[in-house]
């Protein structure tokens, strides 16, 4: 059967009140001109008539006793090898967790068996997060975590209840949750609306598409957390920061190129290579001037600290700092004693975390990799750590193969395929693993010994 | 360790495995007595149990109105006959147990 034929299923997941049944009605009535059959666990919510919906009772089946890595949903099995019989009726299933599913035996359900794989595509697991409850949730229910953990698409919904910057806090923390996933935003004034093209067709675990959402897959680490742009005119500014998390910070201020349409990503790429220098921090009273340098901030001292600044010339100048602004409350003063807004800014991901228990890790290599000795080191991690480990994603390049190999998996089961010869692409490495509590070292120097000679 | 990616798989590795898994989901009905309102799953796992075979396969059967029903084989996919499937449902059809062929 080939990937056109297979029927496609989307798993709609996200923690109480999160908005899932709303969303699952805005996909039945919106014009995308499919039929969809619906496999629910939350009887009756459904606002919508509905010519085929199945009411599940959930059913956690272990595959492979004790073992949770091959932990199944015996009655979606029941309940797809049922809808088979009746395939002429529907374009689509959509499958609707409880608020509190964990989504991981979800999706081992359509990995568990080649015939599954043959017969459905899961496209993805879409996640709802309610925005102004989500960190009470996250922090107090492993299912809520498991359900960012496991996302293709993580929808931020009830937007008109927080702030912007709480906004961009969220989806930065669910980013370091979640490195693979792609986020949108419902709109503040319509709950749960979003375009139907963010969340049907989204090839999650299409390996052919492994790499289309990739918001940092590729994306570099970069040793500071923000950039922002300024219009500056000239004349003494001044830096002001209060108590932060760290006694200093990394800094660098320098003047934008070919002013501000300057992308806050090339911005970064210069900013990168002076964040690695080695500095002797300035304390409080020091004179910042304009520079392609780092400078280290001594802010040792309690209460407000002041750096000078000296403008030179009015134009558009950018800021890199190793931590979010707001963490020192951090504020560019201009020579009338006015704070001066950003025009531009943008948030990396950064190199701490946020102590959530589930993190992204990606490793890296441009040297080809030993295929056998990839494959026995992956096996035996993903027994130590398969439990832990909810998805994983990447391609690889092996010493001797023509092509490239695409892999992904959730817990133990795996599915890797070739996307045909590299070309004129450069052959490297690149694997993201998604869990918790992961064994961030036993993965790194594993992976690693895995090279080719 | 059982080789994880496979890379070397011939097109028509992969028709005679599906052969297979259709092969082992008609024995196990018929030992079973099933009817087309079952499902049957057959997979290949790599066992993690200390002092077992490095594959095994596992054979579920769905059926509404009862009880889930699993075997292990401690085998490759590729290793197994009618003989062995029989047996090991006939040794133990009951619901719910595992057992170790």
């Amino acid at each position: 059967m080939t990937d056109h034929d297979k029927i496609p299923v989307t798993v709609l997941t996200g923690f109480l009140g999160s908005g899932k049944t709303t969303l699952l009605n805005r996909i039945l009535t919106e014009n995308h001109g499919q039929r969809i059959a619906v496999i629910e666990n939350e009887f009756g919510e459904i606002g919508v008539d509905q010519e085929l919906v199945i009411n599940a009772e959930e059913e956690i089946f272990e595959m492979n006793n004790g073992c949770i890595c091959c932990t199944v949903r015996g009655d979606l099995i029941r309940i797809l090898g049922s809808l088979m019989k009746r395939r002429d009726r529907f374009d689509r299933i959509i499958v609707e967790t409880t608020g509190m599913a964990n989504p991981g035996p979800v999706a081992q359900t359509f990995f568990v068996d080649d015939d599954m794989r043959e017969q459905f595509a899961l496209d993805g697991i879409v996640t709802m997060v309610d925005a102004r409850h989500f960190a009470l949730h996250v922090d107090a229910n492993e299912e809520a975590r498991e359900q960012v953990a496991f996302a293709d698409v993580i929808v931020l919904n009830k937007t008109d209840l927080v702030t912007a910057e709480q906004l961009d806090a969220l989806e930065r923390r669910v980013r370091a949750m979640n490195a693979l996933a792609r986020i949108v935003r419902a709109d503040p004034l319509e709950r749960a609306r979003i375009p139907m093209e963010s969340v049907l067709g989204i090839g999650g675990f299409d390996l052919a598409r492994a790499l289309e959402h990739k918001p940092t897959f590729l994306e570099p680490e970069y040793p500071f957390e923000w950039v922002g742009l300024f219009g500056l005119e000239a004349g003494p500014h001044e830096l002001v920061l209060e108590n932060g998390p760290d006694p200093a910070m990394g800094l660098a201020l320098f003047k934008a190129v070919g002013g501000a349409d300057e992308a806050a990503r090339d911005a970064a790429e210069r900013a990168f290579q002076w964040f690695s220098d080695d500095v002797a921090p300035i304390p409080p009273g020091q004179r910042i001037v304009p520079a392609s340098v780092l400078i280290e901030l001594d802010l040792r001292d309690a209460g407000t600290k002041r750096f000078g600044c000296d403008i030179a010339e009015r134009g558009d100048y950018w800021l890199a700092t190793e931590h979010l602004p707001e963490e020192f409350a951090l504020r560019l003063i201009d020579p009338r004693g006015r704070s001066v807004t950003a025009q531009r800014e943008q948030a990396f991901d950064p190199g701490h975390t946020h102590d959530d228990e589930i993190s992204s890790l990606s490793l890296e290599a441009e040297q080809p990799l030993d295929p056998k000795k990839f494959s026995d080191w992956l096996g035996r991690e993903l027994q130590v750590q398969g439990a832990s480990i909810y998805r994983m994603k990447g391609f690889l390049n092996f010493k001797g193969v023509a092509d490239r190999i695409v892999i992904q998996g959730v817990h133990m089961l795996t599915d890797n395929t070739s996307l045909g010869p590299w070309g004129h692409r450069p052959r490297r490495t690149q694997i993201v693993f998604i869990g918790r509590k992961l064994d961030t070292e036993a993965l790194s120097s594993g992976f690693y010994t895995c090279l080719a000679e | 360790m059982p080789d994880l990616l496979r890379l070397d798989r011939e097109p028509g590795q992969d028709r005679q495995r599906a052969a297979l898994r259709d092969a082992v989901r008609e024995w196990t009905g018929q030992t079973l007595g099933l009817d087309d309102t079952a499902t049957v799953v057959v997979t290949e796992l790599a066992c993690g149990e200390p002092g077992c075979p490095p594959l095994e396969v596992v054979i579920a059967v769905f059926a509404p109105h009862s009880p889930r029903r699993q075997c292990h084989i401690h085998c490759g996919l590729t290793e197994l006959d009618e003989t062995r499937v029989r047996g090991a449902w006939e040794r133990n059809p009951s619901c719910g147990e595992h057992t170790h062929d």
